[in-house]
């Protein structure tokens, strides 16, 4: 069986992936915006 | 869908059938009738009785399978919930065979529509072509077919369309009988739909012969010759299956089965008859008249 | 069939079991069906593997060193209907069978005997497929196929004994599809709980419905196909033969109208089961519910209407190639909605990441890459650089490698708990995960250079420059093929014990499955729950 998390663990859990979708978003946007400086 | 599922909850138990050993067995004739085949079609001699072996797994299975089902529906195990079920197979079973056809009509269409125009063109378009005498008109067996007579629309095929399109009515006339439980409407009703498909049958047969034997009309004979067979051809497989479902429910009829709540079997091939009866339709139009 | 055993079937069915061998051979319960799918499946996948790795083998260096051009062709098309027809396929109907009843609260499939015979289908139809092979040992015809899957006339109708062969076995596959899907269509809008509406309906549900119609609408087109060609073959007509007025192009285009729509049959089931894992491991609700349904529909009649980007090189009309170029490119945006729901899932979730979880998300990045090069792929003016390069092969094997048969392995890992009642070696699930997504990176994305540098598909020997992506690309190919044993490990004792789980598995799994025992009782709901 899977180990039980604690509040406290799921909780930390819960922002990493906020934080993770925030850089991944940030990251994305900064491609689109490098895209657009790019002579073809 | 609302309401059926609220009815389920009050008809308790669904039908699940006990282990059958018919399944396994079918496939296995299926193997044999396509390994015979595929010997016979590259010269194996032995492919013939393969597939008379394979062929005879497949009717022992057919037999006694739907002897089967035919006895648990005489039994009363099918109730309203195991009906809806053969419904929507039988009508999502139709529309696979709605696809069948499909694939062959628009061979059909893209030979008359595309292929052979630009074929006729191509000195028009590219400047050079192999075959300079190809116009590319309809009906055709191709720059280097042999010549042929195409079928005429009104002759046999009108025929047909009026024998098909009267067995619809009949079989419809048969559908009232059973509603209204007089069995000697839907019996009769039954006899004229099964004779006016043999004599469908019998008249394909005739005009095939014909085509074959006088008017230079064979499968080699193009893209005609191709799309005529394997659509006529297809469609007559598909008339015999459903004359014999039909004398199938004919017998069950003369022996008392069906009444006005349950008769799900006759609908099914009544649907399936119609749906052999649309694809004629069609057919008549775009193979023969158009 | 006495009386007794039709007013009370449920209970009476379990005693009329047989033991042994008999039981799986006549078989009409809905778990024992898709255990006998999931294996089969299992067993083709390292069929079909072992046949790529000859080719990877030859191909590792440049010059002809293991086989004969027309073995090597034989393998490449022989691969490729067993991965799709023998492996992806019956891995999904198995899931289906497995999981559409325990889901929806229904007691079995809904045609049961119909389901069996489905399943006995593929045995006899994967033997006609291979059977050329060992008939040319004992020198009767020339050996299976060797045309590539794809069966493109006039080759096709000027080969082998083999092409024959597999003509049957698609025939027989098709008809197996094609009783599947009816039993699944029937099942699902027939043996739903009451409560369950259509839109509470689960996304795994929803993903095979729109497959099942989508099999109902192609596969008999490809029967209809391979019988012109049967027809073409022996009985002498001329549908794809100029000289007789036909057009070799028709064939292409009649094997496209199924084979794009095969496509989404293969991954939908798996964009089905993909939020589920992601819902379950991020402790949320499934975002999206309802959007990735309109998307699945949209999906799937968009992915009907736009075949002909496979043969934009075969010379069609100027606005038939802006059309498919369009409408193709247009499938990206019910695609990106899925991409965003899956994110979106897991965003602030708390996540976990057991094997499922890390094959789901290494499904969403891979399965991306497959997405993004299509969209190249699409492209007309592109597309005449790519067409029949590696690029291609590439493309297709980040969507049916990563997004097809991890999403498969994402739901064994996921699921095998529940059937198996025992839990899997996590340890060895994340070890055969990460050395899965590693070799399969290492086998394929050489493989969009070789097609960028030029280098044709279905080729046994190429020019010396393509020889170091190529060394790469079977070393990849040869690690991503052992590690699988590991994966076959794992299933295998996991089947025969490990740790007890109970009805849920997953603490944050959610539906109706997880209220059952695991494994689930013979007969899944003997009676309906009520879904409020």
């Amino acid at each position: 069986m899977k180990p039980a998390f604690s509040d406290a663990d799921l909780e930390r859990r819960r922002a990493a992936s906020r934080r993770l979708g925030w850089l991944l978003a940030a990251v994305v946007l900064a491609i689109y915006i490098a895209g657009l400086f790019v002579k073809r | 869908m609302k309401t059926s599922t609220s009815q389920l909850a009050h008809e308790g138990h669904y039908f699940v059938p006990s282990p059958s050993a018919y399944p396994v067995i079918l496939s296995f004739g299926m193997f044999l009738l396509a390994l015979g085949f595929i010997e016979l079609i590259n010269g194996f001699p032995l492919g013939k009785w393969v597939m008379l072996g394979g062929t005879g797994v497949i009717f022992y299975v057919l037999f006694n399978w739907f002897g089967q089902v035919i006895g648990e529906s005489q039994s009363g195990a099918y109730r309203d919930w195991e009906d809806r079920s053969f419904r929507y197979g039988m009508i999502w079973f139709i529309a696979t065979e709605v696809m069948f056809f499909a694939a062959f009509f628009g061979a059909l269409f893209y030979v008359r529509v595309i292929a052979v125009p630009e074929l006729g063109g191509m000195l028009q378009a590219n400047g050079t072509t192999l075959w300079p005498d190809f116009s590319g008109a309809w009906p055709t067996s191709g720059p280097k077919g042999a010549p042929f007579t195409p079928m005429k629309a009104w002759g046999i095929p009108a025929l047909n369309t009026a024998l098909l399109l009267s067995s619809g009515a009949t079989v419809t006339w048969a559908h009232w009988g059973v509603l209204k439980n007089n069995r000697r409407q839907l019996c009769l009703g039954l006899a004229a739909t099964v004779l006016l498909g043999c004599l469908f049958l019998g008249f394909q047969a005739y005009e095939y012969h014909h085509a074959y034997t006088e008017m230079g009309l064979t499968m080699g004979a193009g893209a005609y010759g191709a799309t005529f067979f394997m659509l006529t051809g297809f469609h007559g497989f598909h008339v015999t299956l459903g004359t014999i479902m039909l004398g199938v429910i004919l017998l069950r009829s003369l022996s008392g089965h069906f009444s006005s709540e349950r008769h799900f079997a006759f609908e099914g091939v009544a649907w399936y008859w119609h749906f052999v009866d649309v694809v004629w339709l069609i057919l008549f139009v775009f193979v023969y008249w158009v | 069939m006495s009386t007794a055993t039709t007013t009370h079937p449920a209970e009476h069915a379990v005693a009329d079991y047989h033991g042994g061998w008999l039981r799986w051979i006549t078989t009409t319960n809905h778990k024992d069906i898709g255990t006998m799918y999931m294996t089969f499946a299992l067993v083709m996948f390292f069929v079909g593997g072992l046949m790529i790795l000859g080719v990877r083998a030859e191909l590792f260096q440049p010059g002809l060193q293991l086989m004969k051009p027309e073995f090597f062709n034989q393998l490449i098309g022989v691969h490729a209907l067993i991965m799709i027809f023998g492996a992806l396929m019956p891995a999904a109907t198995g899931f289906a069978n497995w999981m559409i009843p325990l889901m929806i609260g229904a007691p079995d499939m809904a045609l049961p005997r119909l389901n069996n015979w489905g399943f006995w289908l593929l045995p006899p139809a994967a033997f006609l497929l291979t059977l050329p092979f060992t008939l040319a040992l004992f020198g009767i015809g020339d050996g299976a196929l060797a045309t590539g899957w794809t069966f493109y006339a006039p080759l096709s109708v000027q080969g082998g004994m083999g092409v024959d062969f597999a003509i049957l076995a698609v025939h027989i596959l098709g008809i197996s599809s094609i009783m599947g899907s009816i039993n699944i269509i029937v099942t699902i809008f027939n043996m739903r709980a009451p409560g369950m509406t259509m839109m509470k309906l689960p996304l795994f549900a929803w993903g095979w419905l729109i497959t099942a119609f989508l099999l109902i609408a192609t596969l008999p087109v490809l029967a209809g196909a391979v019988t012109m060609l049967l027809t073409d073959r022996h009985f002498g007509t001329h549908f794809f033969d100029a000289a007789g007025g036909g057009d070799p192009i028709l064939f292409q285009h009649l094997f496209w109208f199924f084979g794009h729509p095969e496509v989404y049959i293969l991954l939908l089931p798996v964009w089905g089961l993909i939020p589920h894992v992601l819902s379950t491991f991020s402790r949320k609700p499934i975002y999206g519910h309802t959007a990735q349904i309109y998307s699945f529909i949209a999906i799937g009649l968009l992915s009907v209407v736009v075949w002909a980007h496979h043969i934009l090189t075969s010379g069609l009309p100027l606005p038939a190639l802006i059309y498919f170029m369009f409408s193709t490119m247009a499938i990206s945006l019910p695609l990106a909605v899925l991409f965003f729901c899956w994110i979106a899932t897991m965003w602030k979730g708390a996540m976990s990441f057991e094997t499922p979880m890390l094959f789901a998300i290494g499904f969403i990045v891979l399965f991306g890459i497959a997405g993004l090069t299509g969209l190249v792929l699409a492209d007309v003016a592109a597309d005449a650089q790519y067409h029949h390069s590696y690029f291609v092969v590439a493309h297709f094997h980040y969507a049916l490698f990563a997004g097809g048969i991890m999403g498969v392995m994402t739901g064994v890992y996921f699921w095998l708990p529940k059937w198996t009642g025992h839990m899997y070696s996590e340890k060895l699930g994340k070890l055969h995960f990460w050395l899965t997504v590693l070799s399969f990176n290492l086998t394929f994305m050489p493989q969009f250079f070789l097609g960028l540098a030029g280098m044709p598909r279905r080729i046994p020997d190429y020019a010396l420059q393509f020889a170091e992506f190529n060394a790469i690309s079977s070393i990849g190919a040869f690690i991503l093929g052992f590690s699988q044993l590991i994966f076959a490990w794992n299933i295998w004792s996991c089947v025969r014990g490990g740790p007890k789980v109970d009805g849920r598995v997953w603490e944050g799994a959610e539906g109706l499955e997880w209220e059952l025992s695991s494994p689930p009782p013979h007969h899944s709901w003997e009676t309906q729950p009520v879904v409020k």
